[in-house]
């Protein structure tokens, strides 16, 4: 049995940090992103209010981080790209095997707003950065949606 | 109209799309009517889909019709429908415009992906 208190919480902000790192040292998603992924981009998931910022700069991943409720409005003023997660249980949702983020925009648990030349562009490395994403899932604690709270309680991003 | 040509391209593009189990999976929640518009003699197409597949493809002569519209050069849309051109590049450089939801911009992206790879 895996020690809980040794893992990554996924959606947390240890979580992004990993992920950031893992992206930016992949050559895959930075061949892909060389030169075309220049985006400010924010996930909002609705049910908790909370979001994901993402600043990419020319490929490489300089922010990533959460966003508290209180501040939603402001990051959303500034992205070029907003994703509109229904709930947490979709955010989780993303980290199945066989659950993509383009049929999450299909099925409508994902609404996506903004400059859709750039999302055209970054579109393919996105989809790798959604490959290195499930990998690390697999060694992350996925709270239920109580204990996320709590812990977003107890770091004040609500 | 003299564009049988880009007709029976898209009825071509069509029958391929309905025939891709794995598209016909993905989109089966998926409803929406595109029109595809001949800039140069405005007029066009509606493809009607339903739960995922096309059902029907008539002639337009209305822009307002379609909630998601492809717009282009009629020889540009028939090397579009045929996998000759990009569609991606042709969007990105200003030669085609889409006009319509960022959901069903983002499907009909998949939809080319998945046909012409």
């Amino acid at each position: 049995m895996k020690n809980k208190m040794k893992q990554i919480v996924y959606g947390s902000q240890e979580f992004l940090d990993r992920l950031k790192d893992a992206v930016n040292k992949d050559t895959i998603f930075r061949d892909l992103a060389k030169e075309d992924y220049n985006a400010n981009e924010l996930i909002i998931v609705k049910d908790l209010g909370i979001g994901l910022w993402q600043r990419t700069i020319n490929g490489e991943i300089k922010d990533f981080m959460l966003i508290p409720k209180k501040k939603i409005t402001e990051y959303e003023k500034q992205a070029e790209i907003v994703y509109y997660i229904d709930s947490y249980n979709s955010l989780v949702d993303i980290c199945r095997e066989g659950a993509s983020f383009i049929q999450m925009i299909i099925d409508g648990q994902i609404d996506v707003k903004g400059d859709m030349k750039k999302l055209k562009r970054i579109q393919a490395a996105s989809e790798r950065m959604e490959l290195i994403m499930k990998k690390i899932c697999k060694d992350s604690l996925i709270l239920s949606k109580e204990e996320y709270i709590r812990l977003l309680l107890q770091k004040n991003y609500l | 109209m003299s564009s049988d040509e880009l007709e029976n391209t898209i009825k071509n593009f069509v029958d391929k799309y309905n025939k891709n189990i794995k598209l016909q999976n993905m989109l089966k929640n998926w409803s929406s009517k595109v029109l595809i518009w001949i800039r140069n003699i405005n007029k066009g197409f509606v493809v009607r889909i339903e739960k995922g597949k096309v059902v029907e493809i008539t002639k337009s002569e209305n822009f307002n019709e379609g909630n998601v519209k492809i717009v282009g050069d009629e020889s540009i849309l028939i090397d579009m429908f045929k996998g000759i051109k990009n569609p991606s590049s042709l969007y990105l450089n200003g030669v085609i415009e889409v006009y319509g939801p960022e959901r069903d911009q983002i499907i009909l992206d998949k939809i080319v992906e998945e046909i012409w790879g």
